[in-house]
């Protein structure tokens, strides 16, 4: 589609510079969009993978659970956990990718600490439940992370892609059309002050 | 404070409550919506949710989808999965792609 604009010499450099400024935001934008997807695509598989794992850990690690509280009282059981010593301590951070923001947590995890719990009135099944967790947490904040920045690129990606589309197929086109029809017309009013003049010329000469 | 956050049903969110993660029990909907507020208000870094609670909080979670943080996970329940978080992974590849060039893969 042709852009509005009278066809003079001004508007005509106005567009060609304008045209060279979309030409240049497209490069731009491609190689932005040609990053993206490259770490896209990076951390895209590995999170499907953890997912996957975590899914399968988390579920043998809830059966666990399950039978270990059959074993022991409601009460019991909040006082053991409640007094659990094995904090997970968590940092969480930005990390730049692009103009994005994604999350870093850095984890703080006492590997082999002991639970903090008396062993008179709490079970094997409960310690062993836990010990199941406590494998599987520190890939759960991954995991997290992960999925996190799975989503933040996607929204980016999509969203360039558009911008990289729109100016591709939309804005460029439109432009060189008008610079092209300026152009065409300019010509015509050349050659129209050429005719013009030597139709006067011929009109002069004849008096 | 905790910076960690676990909502869902009791069963699968108690026992996480040795690690020092903050257990949010929740048994319907507006159990599970009230305990997000609250859980964003406290200003946890990662909220985990189960299936469950993320269908019934969906709205609410959306509006920190743009955001770094809080991070809000999906995580089977005592029930097991049924897959919520990995149909999420394929909506954003097919949204950034353009294709679901995962599930492609998986049918080679």
């Amino acid at each position: 589609m042709r852009l509005r604009a009278n066809p003079n010499r001004m508007q005509l450099l106005r567009l060609k510079r304008r045209l060279q400024l979309a030409k240049r935001g497209h490069k731009l934008l491609k190689d932005k969009q040609e990053e993206l997807m490259r770490r896209f695509l990076g951390v895209v598989h590995r999170a499907r993978d953890l997912r996957h794992e975590v899914e399968g850990e988390l579920a043998v690690a809830h059966k666990a659970f399950v039978s270990a509280r059959f074993e022991m009282s409601g009460g019991a059981m909040e006082a053991a956990l409640a007094f659990s010593q094995r904090i997970v301590k968590l940092q969480p951070s930005r990390e730049q990718i692009m103009n994005l923001r994604v999350p870093s947590f850095a984890v703080e995890f006492p590997k082999d600490a002991e639970f903090g719990y008396g062993f008179s009135d709490t079970t094997a099944e409960l310690d062993n439940a836990l010990e199941l967790y406590a494998r599987v947490i520190p890939r759960l904040m991954r995991l997290a992370e992960m999925e996190k920045s799975v989503q933040l690129i996607a929204a980016e990606l999509e969203k360039t892609r558009r911008r990289v589309n729109a100016l591709e197929h939309i804005l460029v086109p439109n432009l060189e059309e008008t610079i092209r029809f300026i152009g065409d017309r300019l010509a015509e009013m050349e050659r129209e002050t050429s005719t013009r003049l030597m139709k006067i010329k011929d009109m002069v000469r004849e008096h | 404070m905790s910076k960690i956050a676990f909502i869902g049903d009791r069963d699968s969110v108690w026992g996480f409550k040795a690690f020092g993660i903050a257990a949010f029990p929740a048994a319907g909907v507006e159990e599970a919506r009230d305990a997000f507020t609250v859980a964003v208000r406290q200003g946890h870094a990662i909220i985990f949710v189960t299936e469950d609670v993320y269908e019934a909080c969906s709205e609410q979670i959306a509006e920190y989808r743009d955001q770094a943080l809080p991070t809000v996970t999906v995580l089977p329940s005592v029930r097991g999965s049924r897959g919520v978080a990995t149909a999420e992974i394929h909506k954003a590849v097919s949204a950034a792609v353009g294709a679901d060039i995962l599930s492609v893969s998986e049918d080679n």
